[in-house]
């Protein structure tokens, strides 16, 4: 399978999972659209090793990871996310993203391990930096700009 | 009746989307424990009584597949149901989880309806009378 067409998966996957997990929807986005004047993101990253190894990356405004902490957790109040919870919940649905496009790629047949996502947090520079590698893709999820990033050796 | 129930999962924001999927399931919850690996799990299952336990298989210090491989070796815990609630969609790991004594696995995201029915699979229908 050509990198393209992972990467359209990668797009259709992750957007669902961003519907069932947080109430959130989303579409592709030209990489030049992906314009954020957010001056912090977040970063999630993990990998999975089996029939094949690889990783996987989501990059998001942090302003969306607290949407999704409060749609994930139905919280009524947004002062109510905690310190650590808009990192969880993009861990989350980078895990479920993960999960879902290994069987999307692959079939449900081979096992994956796949690693315990890991946060870091991004400045807009870096996020300009992202945009300009070739590797990510764009999703506009909520009307704000998302990166992604499956590579599979 | 109610059940005391247990959650394992390295991530707070999922224990506590599991709690609120259970309240919205209508699942009568008595003692709701919580642990971050299967490590901490063990601890809280030797210490309390527990009815059920859902659990990741993704965790540091002590995975899913460890934990009830540790429950398979005690002669009480080896009767405690497990549900597994993961992201990995693998049918070899499923079968596999199952052949090691998991009673249902729910693959992410869950809803109050599919958890719902696990529940009744495994503990039997709290709601017949």
């Amino acid at each position: 399978m050509m990198q393209h067409d992972i990467n359209d998966m990668l797009a259709r996957v992750c957007c669902k999972v961003f519907e069932n997990l947080a109430f959130m929807f989303g579409d592709s986005l030209e990489k030049d659209d992906a314009v954020s004047e957010s001056e912090t993101f977040i970063r999630a990253m993990m990998t999975f090793d089996g029939e094949k190894k690889g990783s996987i990356e989501i990059v998001v405004p942090g302003e969306i990871g607290d949407e999704l902490a409060v749609n994930i957790l139905g919280l009524d109040d947004p002062d109510e996310i905690g310190e650590d919870t808009s990192d969880d919940a993009l861990k989350e649905v980078l895990n479920t993203t993960c999960g879902q496009l290994l069987t999307a790629l692959f079939t449900d047949k081979p096992v994956f391990h796949l690693s315990v996502p890991v946060t870091s947090a991004l400045d807009n520079n870096q996020w300009q930096e992202l945009i300009a590698d070739e590797q990510f893709i764009a999703l506009e999820i909520d009307d704000k700009p998302v990166l992604l990033r499956v590579l599979i050796t | 009746m109610s059940f005391n129930i247990l959650t394992v999962d390295d991530s707070k924001t999922i224990r506590k989307v599991i709690k609120k999927t259970l309240q919205l399931s209508g699942v009568p919850v008595g003692e709701f424990y919580e642990a971050e690996n299967g490590k901490q799990a063990l601890e809280i299952m030797q210490a309390n009584w527990v009815d059920l336990v859902f659990a990741d298989i993704n965790m540091p210090v002590m995975n899913g597949v460890e934990m009830i491989e540790r429950m398979a070796e005690d002669n009480i815990l080896d009767k405690l149901p497990v549900i597994i609630v993961s992201t990995e969609g693998s049918k070899t790991r499923i079968d596999e989880l199952m052949h090691k004594g998991v009673k249902a696995y729910l693959r992410k995201p869950i809803t109050p309806e599919n958890l719902r029915n696990a529940v009744i699979n495994v503990m039997g229908d709290y709601d017949a009378t």
